[in-house]
């Protein structure tokens, strides 16, 4: 191990040289015979512009921008030409005259203005999307500015998110302002990722190339997304080759420190004419993981260290995607293959040698869209599944061996109409029906399996939003009110077996109807300096999972038909306020929170039996804030942000530990990043501050607080139009400080990992 | 010859008293551990003061703490979650050491046999675990059954409660008790009971009754009742529920911590030379809720507490005294008996020296529960040799009097 590190360190360093010379001289690389040559950018925050549309009017010469908004045109006979520019989610811009001249090169940069998606007939002032709104937004362009290898460190940076994890390979769960995993709805192109068996999510399932977007819903969703978004959801929007992109291959390799391998291919497509696109992603990863630690639990002295072992992980994951735009008609398909192995090591007192998980997904999406006015959008979407989890230990003492298997099987239809035949106002109505089946098998224990289960659920939903333009007030520009309103039927019908504790009666099904609201206001001021004051409401909901329902009983435990949904109730209120100065953007906000969690599913021993049975007795109150400071050069050249978020998870459930702070929640999380583009060099540095961990639910011991440093740099260059580089390297936990996300699971040190990523654009230039 | 005896102890006694020797005081203190907040807590008996979170339990969290053992100033404390005896100095309130069970091996109860040996059982690896608690090391383990839970020790054998819970299905079989030599280190025989047998306690009489919890559905609480001296049950009895920890108390009033999980807890009594149910399911004693220990207090009550956090001393009439509310769900706790302590009022002077001279040369009364504090000079066996450790002691500057096998009576 040790000779790994200096030799991964050595290389390090060698590879950030290699950068900065690279990223320099990337410039000389040009060819003598380009005649135009510039770059497109943002209006708003200079951020570059990729695949923009650079055409010369009048004639077949085209290209496109790559991923730091450069293009170049080489053979252009002397003239005076106009130059159009498009790009995919920007307003054209104006033709631009340029004159070449024999043997001199003209260099030309376009700022585009992003486009505004005002609702029919309504100006919607301004420039951003206020992040105190109930969805943020994390686009591509974001999630490459991160220079993250991990969709879970993208939302590490996000207020109010907490990602759990067991080791450098394992599973990635997210949690949201103090919530439970399980608590938050994962969907992938609006398809539910959360595992049947636990309920929690697997984020590093998702590869991180083929994410074109991330929203997140920070409170409860329920009246968006329907039962089990009750802290939140979080919708990961994938990549679709454009319509004008260049096809291009792309393949990518790196390695870090504890034998991390990850290589990717990708390959996106296009048939001119047609509207048709399409794209391929394959990613594969795969780490030893063991790693050595050092922590200690508060209160105390004493010092734990030691090897973790059995962390080894391998995946591979398959993304295909084709995309169809004709005129008023827009289809989509897509399919997703991931599978996984990897060793769970245990606790820390009782590592495991030979503990082991699988997970094996398989989903198909498709869609379709049709404008059919104006005023009128009807959309279309259907989607089918299966989820296997296998998880065994058939070593040691036989209570500690286990053997069991879930399948999940799943179809999802869902139909919505847009209407906009209000000025200033859209309507969304819709349908959606979801039938799930889970067999569990218990390979160990056979009479233990829960059996087959099916769960059927029938949805209907409504989103109303309205705008007011009161701009002649003066005091207000914009308000715009919002409601969404959503009825979930639920029918949970379990394999019809004899359920031997508390008393031996059949299985029966439990049917749930629930109407979840939300309601918003959001009120802007100004264009050059703006304002945008926030406040939301809303109910959430939660399902029994079927474990707790139908948990086939033992000795010792038992399942309950007869709980409840868990039900949040929240509201927030936010304000944010963003400048847009001649030398860049600044943009500051707060936001306040609250919910109160009720029937908690807990499980508990009851009487008359001593059996231990989930009850709806939990109960807990979240309250606290988020704050941030961004700041962007237009240029790009210097980004920093400062994020806070402060959380106050208090437990409500009366006569247990009352008031105490919910577990591994920490007090505050800071985060303060800079980051530097030069070129085509890219630095990024964050610091991020985790307050104190209790570890217990009576608080009586905690994990200290702790700080981490991460360094990425990379460097992109471009050779002959078509060859695109990037060497990237990062170190994380510079300081190599101890730390501990989940009871004795401490997270390894310093860790670093090195990469290079090479583009082929098939067709750079069209004559 | 006995006139002259008398004659002489009562000449020593007088002699004894005028020259009050060296004594040694303490607070009479019961050191609890909390199973959910994994920390010490402290009731001083004498001012009813309660001190929480003294000590961190475990060496990380989830430690899941059993069993206490109070041996003067030092407490080892059965850590089933981190497999580890931890070893607390009460003095300083500072944990001077983890001594290992083994990876994996959830240690569930444990017995000294004297000063420096102790047994453990390992509920995972259904054995016994033999521990040199003066070196800090594992020196044998045996085979004892099935999920082996509570154990006792009396008359060089150790009594072993073997659930017969079988992990690979979930179902109980055929309960027993393993009965184990001490000095070969070597299991007997097994003696059938019913069903999960889980904790033991001797009575008055010296015979060890076993609770049997049942399978918390078909089957439900049983007492089954060993004479020692044979080896063989020699009484069974119902007391339905499913009760969990015993304590007998000096009068022979067995007490059951009985659970009661929704709103009150519950403690079961019965006669234990008699068999009679006093209060069972249907008269239960309430107490707070969650009730899961019982451990008796000298010769005068039970304490009992569980979930509510609350500790209650009750006396064989079921009269509630005091309640304590201590830190995060107390599961068990001992008390800081001192040796050479046979009055019982936790002070070691002359007024013991009385009582043991009365004891030993007069025929007075023998000291009350727990009668081990009048073995002083820590070995197997009441005789002069503790007089003579004590006088020491107190008039010749000797060492304390030293914590001998508790199960020696």
């Amino acid at each position: 191990m040790r000779r790994l590190f200096v030799s991964v360190h050595k290389s390090f360093y060698l590879i950030v040289v290699a950068v900065l010379l690279l990223s320099i001289s990337s410039d000389l690389s040009a060819q003598s015979n380009i005649r135009i040559k510039g770059s497109v950018t943002a209006d708003d925050d200079g951020s570059p512009v990729r695949n923009a549309t650079i055409r010369i009017d009048g004639t077949a010469f085209e290209t496109t921008t790559s991923g730091d908004g450069h293009f170049s045109i080489s053979d252009i006979p002397e003239g005076v030409y106009q130059l159009m520019v498009t790009a995919p989610g920007f307003d054209p811009y104006p033709s631009v005259e340029v004159e070449v001249v024999a043997d001199i090169s003209r260099t030309v940069h376009i700022r585009l203005r992003r486009k505004i998606y005002p609702l029919e007939g309504i100006r919607i002032r301004g420039h951003r999307q206020p992040v105190t709104r109930e969805m943020t937004v994390i686009d591509r362009r974001q999630i490459e500015r991160t220079q993250a290898a991990e969709l879970s460190e993208v939302l590490e940076a996000v207020p109010g998110v907490e990602i759990h994890r067991t080791g450098p390979g394992g599973q990635a769960a997210i949690s949201i302002r103090g919530s439970t995993p399980d608590q938050v709805l994962v969907l992938i192109d609006g398809r539910r990722l959360n595992s049947a068996s636990g309920g929690a999510a697997d984020l590093n399932s998702i590869p991180i190339d083929v994410v074109e977007r991330i929203e997140l819903y920070k409170s409860g969703a329920s009246a968006k997304f329907g039962p089990n978004a009750m802290a939140g959801a979080v919708n990961i929007v994938t990549r679709a080759a454009s319509i004008t992109s260049p096809r291009s291959i792309e393949t990518g390799f790196s390695r870090g420190t504890w034998k991390t391998y990850r290589s990717n291919f990708s390959f996106e497509s296009n048939i001119p004419g047609t509207g048709i696109s399409h794209s391929i992603n394959y990613e594969r990863k795969s780490t030893a993981g063991d790693f050595s630690y050092t922590y200690h639990v508060s209160p105390g002295d004493a010092v734990y260290e030691g090897t973790r072992i059995n962390n080894a992980f391998e995946s591979q994951a398959l993304f295909g995607r084709g995309y169809l735009s004709k005129g008023s008609f827009k289809a989509d398909l897509s399919v997703q293959y991931y599978d996984a192995a990897n060793g769970l090591p245990g606790k820390v007192s009782q590592q495991n040698e030979d503990a082991s998980r699988e997970d094996k997904r398989i989903q198909g999406n498709s869609g379709i869209e049709y404008r059919f006015a104006e005023y009128l959008t009807a959309r279309l979407s259907a989607a089918c599944s299966e989820n296997i989890q296998y998880f065994s230990d058939r070593s040691g003492p036989v209570l500690n061996q286990y053997e069991t298997r879930y399948t999940e099987r799943g179809v999802d239809i869902k139909g919505e109409l847009v209407t906009n035949l209000l000025p200033n106002h859209q309507i969304t109505l819709g349908g959606q029906y979801q039938k799930n089946k889970l067999n569990h098998e218990d390979l160990m224990r056979e009479v233990y399996a829960t059996g087959v289960t099916r769960r059927t659920m029938t949805s209907l939903f409504a989103t109303a939003q309205h705008l007011f333009d009161i701009s002649r007030s003066k005091l207000i520009d914009v308000v715009t009110l919002n409601a969404s309103l959503r009825y979930d039927n639920s029918i949970t019908e379990p394999e019809k077996k004899l359920i031997r504790f508390p008393r031996p009666e059949r299985r029966r099904n439990v049917r749930t109807e629930s109407v979840s609201p939300l309601i918003g206001l959001t009120v802007t001021k100004g264009e050059r300096i703006r304002l945008t004051g926030r406040a939301s409401w809303g109910k959430s909901l939660r399902l029994p999972s079927i474990n707790a329902l139908f948990w086939q009983s033992d000795a010792r435990s038992a399942g309950n038909p007869d709980l409840k949904p868990e039900r949040s109730e929240q509201y927030e209120v936010g304000l944010e306020a963003d400048c847009r100065l001649a030398w860049g953007t600044i943009a500051a906000g707060t936001i306040f929170y609250h919910k109160d969690i009720s029937d908690m599913v807990v499980w508990i021993q009851s009487s008359p039996d001593g059996l231990f049975k989930p009850q709806n007795i939990g109960a807990a109150e979240v309250s606290g804030h988020e704050d941030y400071v961004r700041f962007n050069s237009f240029d790009d050249l210097l980004q920093f942000s400062y994020i806070n978020s402060v959380t106050h998870a208090r437990n409500r459930q009366t006569g247990y530990n009352y008031d105490k702070v919910i577990t591994y929640t920490p007090a505050y999380v800071t985060t303060f990043r800079i980051g530097l583009n030069y070129r085509s060099l890219r630095v990024a540095y964050d610091i991020r501050r985790v307050g104190r961990r209790y570890a217990l639910p009576g608080n009586e011991k905690w994990y200290d607080s702790y700080s981490l440093h991460d360094l990425a740099v990379s460097g992109q260059f471009t050779l002959n139009g078509n060859w695109h580089f990037e060497l990237n390297g990062r170190i994380d936990n510079l300081t190599s400080e101890e730390y501990v996300l989940i009871g004795q699971h401490p997270m390894p040190g310093r860790s670093y990992n090195l990469g290079i990523s090479i583009k082929y654009e098939l067709k750079g230039n069209k004559k | 010859m006995k006139l002259t005896t008398t004659k002489y102890s009562s000449l020593l006694t007088c002699c004894l008293i005028l020259l009050l020797g060296n004594a040694f005081a303490a607070e009479p203190t019961a050191w609890v551990i909390n199973a959910n907040g994994e920390t010490l807590s402290r009731i001083n008996l004498n001012s009813s003061t309660v001190d929480n979170d003294l000590v961190t339990l475990g060496s990380d969290v989830l430690s899941y703490p059993n069993q206490i053992i109070v041996h003067d100033t030092l407490a080892y404390v059965v850590c089933s979650g981190t497999d580890e005896i931890q070893v607390i100095d009460l003095n300083s309130l500072t944990t001077t050491g983890f001594i290992s069970t083994g990876a994996a091996s959830n240690p569930y109860w444990m017995a000294f046999l004297d000063g420096s040996t102790a047994y453990v059982t390992s509920f995972v690896n259904n054995s016994l675990i033999k521990l040199n608690m003066a070196t800090g090391s594992i020196v044998g383990e045996t085979l004892v059954g099935t999920s082996p839970e509570g154990v006792l020790i009396r008359d060089f054998k150790a009594y072993i409660a073997v659930t017969s819970f079988d992990p690979g299905t979930y179902i109980y079989g055929q309960g027993k008790v393993a009965v184990y030599d001490t000095d070969t280190d070597q299991k007997l025989y097994d003696i059938n009971v019913g069903v999960n047998p889980q904790y033991l306690a001797v009575d008055p009489a010296g015979r060890i009754h076993v609770v049997c919890t049942g399978d918390y559905w078909s089957s439900f609480g049983m007492i089954y009742v060993i004479d020692p001296t044979v080896d063989l049950v020699v009484d069974s009895f119902s007391i339905g529920g499913s009760p969990g920890q015993i304590a007998i108390d000096p009068d022979g009033i067995g007490f059951l911590a009985a659970g009661g999980w929704d709103v009150d807890g519950y403690v079961y009594t019965y006669n234990s030379l008699t068999g009679e149910l006093l209060h069972g399911p249907s008269n239960p004693l309430v107490v707070g809720f969650g009730c899961w220990m019982a451990v008796p207090y000298l010769d005068s009550s039970v304490f009992v507490g569980g979930m509510s956090n609350v500790v209650t001393p009750i006396d064989s009439a079921g009269n509630a005294g005091q309640q304590f509310s201590l830190g995060n769900g107390p599961v068990h706790l001992d008390f800081n008996y001192q040796p050479g302590d046979l009055t019982g009022d936790f002070v070691v002077d002359i007024a013991d020296l009385v009582f043991m001279a009365d004891w030993y040369f007069t025929g007075g009364s023998e000291p009350a529960y727990p009668k081990w504090r009048a073995n002083l000079n820590g070995d197997f066996f009441y005789d002069i040799s503790d007089l003579v450790y004590l006088v020491d002691f107190m008039f010749t500057g000797g060492s304390r009097p030293l914590v001998g096998p508790a199960w020696v009576d």
